[in-house]
Formats: C-alpha cells, sequence, structure tokens
C-alpha cells in the first residue's frame, strides 16, 4: 500500500514565526510607501505554499492532489483555521492556501487545453469549452 | 433657484473619492528563478519585458493595474506573489491560486470610515478600505492577497507545448495559457470575488459569522438568502445548479448591458415537451426571432459516437434544412457546428452528455447558423420523438439568470474551488469570474463586457 501524506500546513502558521525584517519598497504608480518583508520571509512563504498544494507520495514523489485528496485537504483546511483578536479590536480569520481556488488545465485531445478550478479536472467531455464539466 | 444653485456649489466643494486603487504587487521570488528568471525572452503582445520572469511579473503588475483602475480606496493593496513550479504532468498542470490574505470581522472603522457590517468576514483589501485603515495582524506580513502561478508550464513535463501567453492583448495563440486573464481572474478572487471563508461543501462558517457574500446569494427555490439558512440548507444549496444567483442591486441593474437575451426551444408539434430553455454559444449566429424547422438527429457514419456529429454528415442524412440535433463530447463544439452548417442545417443545437444545461463555447468566425445547448434529458426526449419546433429568442429573459438575477455557478455535483464562488456558465457572453477560463475573454472587469466589478461593488467596493 503507497504511503500518501497529505500536507496542509498553513501559510499563516509559518508566516507568524519569522522575526520581522521589513524594508520599504515604492510603487511605481504613486507615491505610497509600502513595507516589504525580507527574502528570507518570502521564502518561507513560498516554501510553505509548496507544502500546501502538493501530495507526498512514496510512489509518485511529489505531484498533485487527485480530486478526492483536494477534497480532503479542502476538508482538512476548514477545520484548521485561525482566528486572532486583533489588538485594536475586531478579529482576523488566517487562511491558508488549501483554501485557495486553483486554477489548472489540462489537454484533452490534440492543442485543445480546459482550463478550469479545483482539481485536475476528468478530460471526459472532450470539447475543452466552459460548459466542459457543468454539472458532472 | 437660488438655493439650488447654493446647494450645487456646496455639493462641489465636497471632497470627492479619490478614484482608483493602488494593486502593488510584490515580488516574493528568490534571485535567478520565478520573477527573476533571466532567460531571454522577445517582446510579445505589448509586453516590452526581456526576460522570462520580467515578462511574468509585467503580466502581473498589468491585471493588478486594471484593476487598481476599477477599484475605489485609499487603502494600498499589497499582492505577495511568486512564480514557482508547481505540480505538473505532461497533459494537464496547476496554473495558480490567489486569495485574500486575511479576512476580517468587527474591525472598528478609523475615523471617516465605515463600519463592516457585524459578525461577518470581509476580504482584507476591503475590509481596509471600508475602514479607511491598514489593518495589522502582523507587521512582518502586511499583504492583503498572495498569488502563487506556475513557473514551469509548457517546459518538458509540464503541459508540454502549452506554455503561458504574456502577451497584454488577448491574443494568445490557440496551443497557449493567456496569463493575463488567468491573473486577473485570480486577483478578482483576491478582492472579495468568493463565498470564503465559509465552507460550501459543509455550509459552516468559522465563528458562525457569515461572508459578507451571503447577504447578496440566494437560492431562488426556497427563496431564502444564504445569510438566513442552517448550514444544511447552504450546503444543499451550493448543489442547486441553476438556482443559485446574485441579488446584489449593483450587479443585477447591468446585466442587460451585459448578458445577450436568453433562448429558448419551443415544441411545435407535437407540443407535449413545451418550452425550453437553451443556452446561446459564444460563438455563430446571434440567436433569431423565430426559427422553426424539424429536429433530427442524423448519422455521422462514425466515430466512438453516431449521434455526436463529430464526422463530415454523409451526403443524403436528414441535415439539410433542419434543427440538427448532436451529442455532446469526442470533439469541439465548433467542429460540431461545422459539420452540422456544412450539410445545410439551419442551427445545431447539442445536447449534454450529463445532467444540466451546457454552453458551447468556442472561437470561429465563419459558422454562421445559430448554436445552443441543452439539457441531456431533453436531447433524449427530442430524439425519441421525432419534433417540429421552433428555436427563439427569448426577450424576457438574459441568458446566465433566474428571474433576472446572475446565476451563480452551483453543480449538482460540489466542485471543490468552483461551485459557488463563480459565476454559472450559462451565462453568454462569457465573464471574466467564471470557473471556465474561455479563449473569447477581454481584460475587462466593468460592463458592459463583464459582471464582475459590480459584484464587488454590491460587497462594498
Amino acid at each position: 500500500m503507497r504511503n500518501l501524506v497529505f500536507v496542509v500546513s498553513l501559510a499563516a502558521v509559518s508566516v507568524w514565526t519569522v522575526a520581522d525584517q521589513v524594508r520599504e519598497v515604492r510603487s511605481a504608480t504613486t507615491l505610497q510607501v509600502v513595507r516589504q518583508p525580507s527574502q528570507e520571509r518570502l521564502d518561507q512563504i513560498r516554501r510553505s505554499l509548496m507544502a500546501q498544494i502538493v501530495v507526498h507520495d512514496d510512489a509518485e514523489g511529489v505531484r498533485a492532489p487527485t480530486a478526492a485528496e483536494a477534497a480532503a485537504l479542502s476538508g482538512a483546511a476548514s477545520e484548521t483555521v485561525q482566528t486572532v483578536a486583533l489588538p485594536g479590536g475586531g478579529i482576523a480569520l488566517l487562511t491558508s492556501g488549501a483554501q485557495l481556488s486553483m486554477v489548472v488545465a489540462s489537454r484533452s485531445g490534440g492543442d485543445t487545453v480546459q482550463v478550469t478550478h479545483g482539481a485536475m479536472p476528468a478530460t471526459t467531455s472532450g470539447d475543452g469549452a466552459k460548459g466542459g464539466s457543468h454539472a458532472r | 433657484m437660488l438655493a439650488r444653485l447654493v446647494a450645487a456649489l456646496l455639493l462641489l466643494t465636497l471632497p470627492l473619492p479619490a478614484l482608483g486603487a493602488d494593486v502593488i504587487v510584490i515580488n516574493g521570488d528568490p534571485p535567478g528563478v520565478g520573477f527573476n528568471d533571466p532567460t531571454p525572452a522577445a517582446p510579445i503582445g505589448g509586453n516590452l519585458g526581456t526576460t522570462v520572469g520580467q515578462q511574468a511579473l509585467n503580466v502581473f503588475q498589468f491585471a493588478a493595474d486594471r484593476w487598481g483602475a476599477n477599484l475605489i480606496s485609499d487603502q494600498p493593496i499589497l499582492v505577495i506573489a511568486f512564480f514557482m513550479p508547481l505540480p505538473c504532468t505532461a497533459t494537464s498542470g496547476a496554473l495558480g491560486a490567489a486569495g485574500a490574505f486575511f479576512y476580517f470581522a468587527n474591525v472598528p472603522p478609523a475615523r471617516s470610515g465605515r463600519a463592516l457590517a457585524a459578525n461577518t468576514w470581509y476580504p482584507a483589501a476591503l475590509a481596509e478600505k471600508l475602514t479607511k485603515q491598514d489593518i495589522v495582524v502582523d507587521p512582518a506580513t502586511p499583504f492583503e492577497i498572495i498569488a502563487f502561478f506556475n513557473s514551469e508550464l509548457g517546459k518538458p513535463g509540464c503541459l508540454t507545448g502549452n506554455g503561458w501567453y504574456y502577451g497584454l492583448d488577448n491574443r494568445q495563440p490557440a496551443n497557449r495559457i493567456d496569463l493575463l486573464a488567468v491573473v486577473l481572474h485570480e486577483f478578482g478572487h483576491g478582492l472579495g470575488f468568493a463565498a470564503v471563508p465559509t465552507n460550501t461543501n459543509t455550509g459552516a462558517r468559522p465563528l458562525n459569522f457569515p461572508s459578507v457574500w451571503e447577504r447578496f446569494m440566494l437560492d431562488v427555490s426556497s427563496g431564502k438568502r444564504w445569510i438566513d439558512m442552517t448550514d444544511a440548507e447552504r450546503a444543499a444549496s451550493a448543489r442547486n445548479d441553476l438556482n443559485l444567483v446574485w441579488a446584489g442591486q449593483k450587479a443585477s441593474n447591468v446585466v442587460p448591458s451585459v448578458l445577450d437575451f436568453g433562448a429558448e426551444l419551443v415544441a411545435l408539434e407535437p407540443d407535449t415537451l413545451g418550452a425550453n430553455e437553451a443556452v446561446p454559444a459564444n460563438f455563430g449566429a446571434k440567436m433569431p426571432p423565430h426559427l422553426r424547422g424539424l429536429i433530427t438527429a442524423p448519422n455521422d457514419g462514425g466515430g466512438p459516437s453516431l449521434l455526436d456529429g463529430c464526422e463530415p454528415f454523409p451526403p443524403g442524412s436528414d441535415a439539410a434544412g433542419a434543427i440538427v440535433l448532436m451529442s455532446r463530447g469526442v470533439c469541439t463544439f465548433v467542429q460540431k457546428a461545422v459539420n452540422a452548417q456544412n450539410a445545410g442545417a439551419i442551427a445545431a443545437v447539442i445536447a449534454n452528455n450529463v445532467v444540466g444545461l451546457v454552453s458551447p463555447t468556442g472561437v470561429e468566425p465563419s459558422i454562421f447558423i445559430p448554436v445552443v445547448g441543452i439539457t441531456q434529458a431533453l436531447g433524449a426526449q427530442l430524439r425519441a420523438t421525432p419534433t417540429f419546433a421552433e428555436l427563439r429568442r427569448n426577450t424576457t429573459v438574459r441568458a446566465g439568470t433566474a428571474f433576472n438575477l446572475p446565476r451563480l455557478y452551483a453543480p449538482l455535483t460540489l466542485a471543490p474551488g468552483s461551485s459557488v464562488s463563480h459565476w454559472d456558465v450559462t451565462a453568454t457572453p462569457s465573464l471574466l469570474m467564471e470557473p471556465f477560463l474561455t479563449p473569447d475573454l477581454t481584460s475587462s472587469v466593468k460592463n458592459p463586457e463583464d459582471l464582475t466589478r459590480r459584484l464587488l461593488v454590491d460587497i462594498g467596493w
């Protein structure tokens, strides 16, 4: 039996734990000054994202989740959302990459590419158009 | 008269809200990869970048600027963006995603800001726009939106040969995927085009607070808004195909300027099947006021199915002069329509091969007959009963609406990531925020080309 490991680490969890290193960048279009974290912080978010959207499978290595796995990831994410009370009042909800709506593409035949959301789509319709998986 | 003049002058002295919003893309990639990929690239489609990374970043900022020009906020919207390897195979691949970095509830407004609706989740950028402040959760994560897209697309082993199109002109070749359209779409989610954080599978909500979307989501079967439903009712409504609509006034008001008239197929002889909704294709002739003919389902003489219209109809088939019914599947909608037209059909009707209506989409300027999609069930009934029918424009409804309110995508089987947080696929013409991106999209987010900006105005933008 293959060993499947779903990795659903929350981006919001990891980004909390790194020391703050802020530098300022200036928007190209206005004079707004914004704060940008260090590259180290950005790298950490990047690694965290990767961990949320792939399945580590002993047999196949790193790969995209199947439809069932994606659903499980989505469910797991909903169970683990974090809320934080803000000092000035109000509540923040920390979202995770697993809650995001992933766009995927698949090629069904020839050069026809279907672009949709969610898990890798089944390619049974053959028409490669927007009704492609409606009510599937 | 003088009083009116004074009032008008006073109005002119009131401060106007600044037009536009500053949407800033923060390149999160390390040197040498992603947005910093130094691989040389020739400028294309208005994108003057000279490396692959620079062109990708240009597309992101172009999309950000497009949204910024269509929104109003005095708070900068920071998008942390990565162009990185994502899961792929040779024939399929994850393209990318974007979403709000945080959701906020019950945050008190700054002076001159507006109060958020109590106990309601707002995406970060919208919450900050309304309350007129930068809501700081952690100073080191100042982002409102997070986005990550696949840098490997088109390379060996990753949807090989079907890479990104980096132009800014929506003129992508057939074998390329328009990065701009996908990024615009995903930024839409990040700005608030999503029912998140409500779980559309179970109907449950964090802290039992509704998403700001829920007050505008109406199930026309039950007459209930999502905000008034139980978890179980929301879960059922997310699967109530064609009956979940957006009831926000701003979006609904512009439906007539954006969506085409609907279509219907009316059985005349026999008349037992009555009038049935049909979805006009986004190609072919505009739906005629009245078009009458016998519905035939001619044998196409080959292929996996004789009824799919994927092969040219042989001479002598009963396609000539008829409204030709074909099954969905095996080949493109365009191919079916071409075959029907070449055989002399006066219209093409494509029956779905799964439950629900099908919305035929494609690009083929040479098709001059009208093309519509119908349900699988109606297709089976028409095959069983030869019917003389009228295909006509329905001037009382717009395509993609129920009770003239735009539908949200709610297929019978929940599609994780797609259901609820998109316009329904029966909309004609295609809209940016449908779950299936089509080649006919422009990069406009506002009416008369699109409903999306108006939906965002409904929730507070």
